[in-house]
């Protein structure tokens, strides 16, 4: 199928020229659609000093109080085996930039992000004490290295990994996050109001990929009506200029 | 004939198109046809990986019985054969040649048939009862062992001289194999096997590593198909099952890494000779100082401390759990998710355990008491678990350091009090 519609995309390229590539935005915003689960507070048992200074809160489903935004759901393009695709040239420079990601507070912020291969991984410490990122990627090798007070550590990956996976901190076991790596730049994580937009995706049907640590969204509610995502993927149509999803209802059920 | 081939044969009566082309390309990459075994006796198999299936059906809500299952070991066994008669197919466009020899493999495999037949079913006489059949560290003795027996099947291995993350040399595992693992029940096959045996079973100790790792990644792969309507199993099995998917990609992959293993050994220039007891320029003002900088570096910049205790005791962090149990219950460890830890156990998986920091005071030393075996694991971490790699702030000199304060805490006043009665055995 995905195939088929590259093909398409490909021949309608060829018909009117690479350089008329069109382009186009999508957004959306994920809000639970039931009652907000009270966050649960962590028991800071090590380095009590640093880590218990502020309250620390389970962050596997984070939603937001006032607006019920879901926190964290990862949206990302889904290229078939044989499916390749040219980026649009803003991307070119984003790239060489590292994405960060901080050890702040004893936690990981922010917790979780998406790379592309190539790009660097910058895992910082912001905290007066030792942390360790162990950052186990089932495609690249997994790493475990100690990030002293005040440092940061860097790693550039090789290769896209299938699912996102686990960072940990050995040292504070409550410290968990997520990294996914991908082959192309169109991806985005839902902010603190649920809220994600991927720019400049190639005018086209695709097939997106949603994940939440949880699993993968299998439904939501759009526009009343109910989208049914088999293995969390769905296939949307990029329109030129702006395409807004508007609210992408999940039932907490998808997020257990 | 082919007794194992039974179930391929059988299911070439199979009407759907799409698997009768499948099965055809698995018989037909069986090098082995033509080799005729006895069907006297019931050959072993080896067992399916049931906990990482129920973790990915966990995972991606989907199910494994049926022939998501079916699709996924029939290729596997058409890739690596039996415990009776291994394979590798499509080794050689895998370049499988540069980290096993077929030949050792059936120096190996196969079953202790007569004691007279030396250097045959090596694999089954001298690994199989604590490593299992399959290299999944089940075997008859498993539960009754702590630590555990190694479990193969996902590439890692602890004592090595690689980072974290890549595969051990040939030189590690021989010197596991040969000395054996001190303070656990792995015990050194040097006096009773020549060097071409423990060859033999370090490359069938891979071959079950990368057949392991081919499995899980076979079945997190299928894990992301669909096998619903018919059209989408067949869509499903032209895909996944295509020689491009098991060979070039996953076992290309799996390969790459144990042949790159070697180049990401990590070098250590000789020990300074003023730390060394056996040189002449053997200085012990030197090694004290050396011993107080690490000592410096154990409660600081190193971060020692915060798992192996404000003592040396290994006492600093108790409730951590290795990759192994963490695979399968996530970083965060949820042992005590009773619904979890059932469904576990009735997949096969051993009871959980803590994995605990070496206690230094003890002198015991697991991947060996050499300064540098201390030295890589300090530099690197020790691979699958919470172990990690020094600092990258930290200079080589930084680590020798926390090298010679390790090696001196048993002899330190603190684990040899001056006042305790020395030992005298009675003897009559």
């Amino acid at each position: 199928m995905q195939k088929i519609l590259l093909t398409v995309t490909l021949s309608l390229m060829l018909v009117s020229g690479a350089s008329a590539q069109k382009w186009g935005t999508i957004k959306g915003r994920f809000v639970l659609d039931g009652d907000a689960p009270s966050a649960s507070k962590i028991t800071v048992t090590k380095d009590v000093a640093v880590c218990g200074a502020n309250p620390l809160f389970e962050e596997t489903l984070v939603v937001n109080e006032e607006n019920k935004g879901i926190r964290d759901i990862m949206v990302y393009l889904n290229l078939g085996r044989n499916d390749k695709l040219k980026a649009h040239p803003d991307y070119e420079e984003a790239v060489k930039k590292p994405v960060v990601m901080d050890n702040v507070g004893c936690r990981f912020e922010p917790h979780v992000v998406i790379l592309q291969v190539g790009q660097t991984l910058e895992i910082g410490n912001k905290d007066p004490i030792a942390h360790n990122a162990k950052v186990d990627t089932s495609s690249n090798p997994p790493i475990n290295p100690i990030i002293q007070a005040n440092s940061k550590v860097e790693q550039v990956y090789k290769k896209a990994e299938r699912r996102p996976a686990n960072v940990s901190c050995s040292i504070h076991p409550w410290m968990t996050g997520r990294v996914m790596i991908l082959e192309h730049p169109y991806s985005a994580v839902s902010d603190a109001d649920g809220n994600f937009e991927i720019k400049n995706l190639p005018v086209g049907k695709w097939e997106f990929q949603f994940y939440h640590e949880t699993g993968y969204v299998e439904e939501a509610n759009m526009d009343g009506k109910k989208v049914s995502m088999k293995r969390g993927r769905l296939e949307l149509e990029v329109k030129e200029g702006e395409t807004d999803l508007g609210e992408l209802l999940v039932k907490p059920a998808e997020l257990k | 004939m082919l007794c194992y081939l039974q179930p391929c044969l059988t299911s070439l009566g199979e009407s759907n198109p799409m698997k009768r082309l499948r099965i055809f390309w698995a018989l037909l990459s069986m090098p082995m046809i033509g080799l005729v075994t006895g069907c006297g006796t019931e050959s072993p198999d080896f067992r399916v990986n049931n906990v990482y299936m129920e973790k990915i059906s966990r995972e991606l809500d989907v199910k494994f019985a049926g022939q998501r299952q079916e699709d996924v070991y029939t290729a596997l066994t058409a890739m690596f054969g039996t415990p009776d008669l291994p394979v590798v197919t499509g080794g050689e466009d895998a370049g499988v040649s540069d980290v096993l020899s077929v030949e050792n493999l059936h120096l190996a495999a196969g079953p202790v048939i007569k004691d007279y037949e030396a250097g045959k079913g090596l694999y089954r006489q001298h690994c199989a009862h604590c490593h299992g059949v399959t290299g999944d560290g089940y075997g008859p003795t498993a539960k009754f062992l702590n630590p555990y027996p190694r479990d193969f099947r996902m590439g890692t291995f602890k004592f090595k001289s690689t980072p974290v993350g890549y595969r051990p040399t040939d030189d590690d595992l021989t010197r596991i194999v040969r000395n054996g693992i001190n303070g656990t029940a792995m015990p050194s096959f040097k006096e009773m096997l020549d060097s071409g045996q423990i060859d033999a079973i370090v490359d069938y100790v891979k071959y079950l590593a990368l057949r392991g790792q081919t499995e899980r990644s076979l079945i997190s792969l299928s894990g992301d198909y669909g096998y619903e309507t018919p059209e989408e199993t067949t869509e499903t099995q032209a895909e996944l099952l295509s020689k491009e998917v098991l060979v070039d990609e996953i076992l290309g992959a799996i390969v790459e890494e144990w042949t790159s293993a070697s180049e990401t050994a990590t070098e250590a220039e000789g020990r300074d000779p003023v730390y060394d007891f056996s040189s002449p320029e053997f200085d012990q003002s030197e090694l004290d100082e050396s011993i107080a900088r690490g000592q410096q570096l154990y409660y600081g910049a190193g971060a020692c401390v915060t798992c192996h205790g404000p003592t040396q005791l290994g006492d600093g962090q108790t409730t951590d759990y290795d990759n192994w149990t963490k695979d399968f219950f996530g970083e965060a460890a949820k042992v005590a998710d009773a619904e979890l830890l059932d469904a576990y156990l009735t997949a096969g998986g051993l009871p959980p355990r803590n994995i605990i920091p070496r206690n230094l005071r003890q002198g015991v030393y697991r991947g060996g008491r050499r300064p540098i075996d201390i030295y890589w694991r300090v530099k690197n971490g020790i691979d699958g678990t919470p172990m990690p790699a020094a600092s990258s702030q930290l200079t080589d000199d930084d680590v020798w350091d926390i090298v010679n304060f390790v090696l001196s805490v048993p002899y330190q006043s603190l684990s040899q009090p001056a006042d305790m009665p020395e030992f005298v055995r009675d003897r009559n």
